[in-house]
């Protein structure tokens, strides 16, 4: 009895001992205390997250790894929001993009960062982010993320069949319809467009219903999916449809780069995230062949038919490192020196890196920059976004693919989103 | 006259149960728990970061009157019925097959078995890129005998058909194994005794062959109808149920429900309803495999 009693002294001692060893205190933002960290980041994958995540691996605090896990965009939003329900502590880092930052911030699944922001706004030149990235990032009055870099929607095409054929890059969807329509020949699709449902879908629809000037809801947030603007996108998604390769309702941007890269297209509309793959030798046989231009507006000098979008980084309220160094580690990855040295692959979040000459120097950048200034959209930050994305998208793909006529299927997802929304509170 | 009950006997019963203890523990956690825990869940309105509510079976009746599950039901067992047919009698007349050649059964079992080694996802990635329109392996195939190649996955019908060629595809050669294991077993007595009786090769096989084989057949038809029925991650990879929700599988509508549109209650309704629409049928197989055992 006597032995089985000592052992389980003992025991007891040596789990304290452990638990004790977990909660070695650390230093406020540096970690000067010996005990290594290491961070665990999830993100999404493509040339400049692979880029900036190789930053946090590079730039991390001494006596701090990083250590990357990088799967696509849906893999991430699923497997992270289980992580962030179950109040997980797997990963202190997480790509985010704004409309994600509106679900989880409102869920309370992510770490607030103002009081960060404002303690390291001169070291970080955090000011040289501009305003509207901040709000993006922002939920009900705090921030939660730190913006990377930015993208828009823009007009791929290629040169050489341009200068062949005589014909003018489109300017307005009208004239793209047309110019897909006489570009399409020799196997050859005139124009490749994402349609995968539900998330690439959306893109592009959001896209044109921004050209022709219709949003996703009224100011009382009555759903709009059946309105004319609306229908009026649909119908040019659907005239485009006709000159896409076979298969393209199930293109997500991987696809569509390939259609284009392999010569399999004239003109995409694509997001300047893949912009650097059509220069690639490796994903690409018309290196050299291919131009951006801003995306085609309903009419001249409208919005173009683009959306714009921004991600970075945030931390998870459960991680159960030390915020404050994660918070640096974030930062260091995005400081201007790293800004500056990512703009081969992503168009830039800071006003100092983001220069006239960059723009002058880069087509697909400049295409993008007119467009976000033209009014290209960032998506809803509503926390329901990711529910009514499914039910529209699901029933647009079916539209397009011939299952379904527009304005009876888009009346049907108006009932089913303001069942959604009701549900959710916003006609209280 | 019975036996009188002792203590001992009761005894010794209970350290026989004391020895079953551990399985039924593992058992509860790893099953009944889990199914317990689905179908609590499911009577609540319960959306991921929101407290849940009770609706009773608020959640089943939403379902039954929901057109995407429905679809997805009805999608389902026309795979199910579809996939499983075919396995049966590809099964059948592939392992009659092997039993008549001669030198070449082996390399000839090893190509057949093959696509039953390989993962549903990776299958699915490998078709998806082969049927692929403008640039898959299908399509380059067809074009050296000038065939066009059809638009797989922009059009409902011919998605449906990818879906179910692939599934024959790789879960065929699991019938072929039980079949022609069964074939091994069939008395070749039997066989001579009906040759002799005059009967040729087709009343052989159907008053001979298949009855003997009867119950490996229903134990095919059980497992098949339980895995194309819960269908998951080829369809997943291959179409994402689409195009619009064309190929969604009940399963993959559960998953969009939960994990998706993080309606958890709504989740674990569907999973439970699958459940049934499993269990019903499976209940029914298994106690006509016990009569043909029997028989």
């Amino acid at each position: 009895m006597k032995r089985i009693t000592s052992a389980v002294a003992g025991f007891a001692v040596l789990i304290t001992l452990t638990a004790c060893g977990d909660e070695q205190p650390q230093t406020e933002g540096t970690n000067e205390s010996a005990a290594p960290v290491t961070l665990h980041l999830l993100s999404h994958t493509y040339a400049s997250l692979e880029y900036y995540a190789g930053q946090l691996e590079a730039k991390a605090p001494e006596g701090v790894t990083v250590e990357a896990e990088m799967t696509n965009y849906s893999d991430w939003q699923e497997k992270m929001r289980l992580n962030l329900a179950s109040g997980s502590d797997s990963y202190d880092i997480t790509y985010i993009t704004p409309q994600d930052v509106a679900e989880f911030a409102a869920n309370g699944w992510l770490e607030p960062l103002d009081d960060f922001v404002e303690k390291y706004r001169d070291e970080y030149d955090f000011d040289d982010i501009p305003e509207y990235l901040w709000e993006a990032y922002s939920y009900e009055g705090h921030i939660y993320g730190i913006p990377s870099h930015q993208w828009a929607m823009i007009l791929f095409y290629r040169t050489d069949l341009f200068d062949e054929s005589g014909l003018d890059v489109p300017e307005t969807l009208g004239q793209l319809v047309d110019t897909a329509k006489s570009m399409t020949a020799d196997g050859r699709s005139g124009i490749t467009l994402t349609l995968a449902a539900a998330d690439m879908l959306m893109v592009t629809y959001q896209s044109f219903l921004t050209a022709t000037g219709g949003w996703f809801w009224d100011d009382a947030y009555k759903p709009q999916f059946s309105s004319e603007a609306s229908l009026t996108a649909i119908d040019y998604i659907m005239d485009l449809y006709e000159y896409t390769p076979a298969d393209s309702s199930t293109y997500t941007n991987n696809e569509a780069v390939v259609a284009m890269g392999q010569d399999l297209a004239t003109m995409a509309l694509l997001q300047t995230t893949r912009s650097s793959a059509m220069d690639d030798p490796e994903q690409s046989i018309v290196v050299g062949k291919v131009g951006f231009a801003s995306a085609p507006s309903l009419t001249v000098g409208g919005p173009s038919a683009a959306i714009w979008n921004t991600a970075g980084y945030s931390i998870p309220k459960d991680s159960a490192q030390d915020k404050e160094l994660i918070f640096r580690t974030i930062a260091n990855a995005t400081d201007k020196q790293s800004s500056a040295g990512g703009v081969e692959s992503s168009m830039p979040c800071r006003e100092s890196v983001l220069t006239e000459d960059l723009l002058d120097g880069r087509s697909d950048y400049a295409a993008a920059w007119k467009a976000i200034q033209s009014g290209a959209t960032l998506r809803p930050t509503i926390p329901e976004f990711g529910e009514i994305m499914e039910i529209s998208m699901t029933a647009l793909s079916s539209v397009i693919t011939g299952q379904a006529e527009a304005r009876t299927a888009m009346e049907q997802v108006d009932k089913e989103v303001e069942a959604v929304l009701k549900d959710a509170g916003y006609y209280n | 006259m019975k036996p009188a009950r002792t203590s001992r006997g009761v005894l010794n019963r209970n350290r026989y149960l004391g020895f079953a203890a551990p399985s039924v523990m593992v058992m509860f956690a790893i099953m009944i728990f889990p199914l317990g825990y689905a179908v609590y869940y499911s009577l609540f309105a319960y959306k991921l970061g929101r407290e849940p509510t009770f609706v009773g079976l608020g959640n089943y009746v939403n379902l039954l009157t929901d057109r995407g599950f429905i679809g997805a039901v009805r999608f389902s067992i026309v795979f199910t019925l579809v996939t499983m047919i075919a396995q049966v009698v590809l099964g059948m007349a592939i392992a009659l097959l092997m039993e008549n050649v001669g030198r070449s059964r082996k390399l000839l079992s090893i190509l057949i078995y093959l696509p039953y080694f390989i993962s549903a996802t990776a299958s699915g990635i490998i078709f998806r890129w082969i049927f692929m329109s403008d640039w898959g392996l299908l399509s380059q195939v067809l074009s050296v005998f000038h065939i066009s190649s059809p638009s797989w996955f922009d059009d409902p019908n011919w998605a449906q058909l990818a879906v179910v060629l692939v599934e024959i595809w790789q879960n065929t050669p699991f019938a072929v194994i039980i079949f022609y294991a069964g074939l091994q077993a069939v008395s070749s007595d039997q066989m001579e005794a009906a040759a002799i009786d005059g009967a040729g090769a087709w009343r052989r096989l159907w008053h001979v062959t298949i009855p003997n084989l009867r119950h490996l057949i229903i134990l095919v038809i059980t497992i098949r109808y339980m895995d194309a029925f819960r269908i998951y991650d080829r369809i997943a990879v291959m179409t994402g149920g689409g195009p619009g929700d064309a190929t969604e599988s009940v399963s993959l509508f559960a998953y969009r429900t939960a994990f998706t549109n993080l309606h958890l209650g709504k989740g674990c309704a569907a999973g439970v309803l699958i459940l049934i629409m499993l269990a019903i049928p499976v209940s029914a197989l298994l106690k006509l495999m016990r009569n043909a055992e029997a028989d």
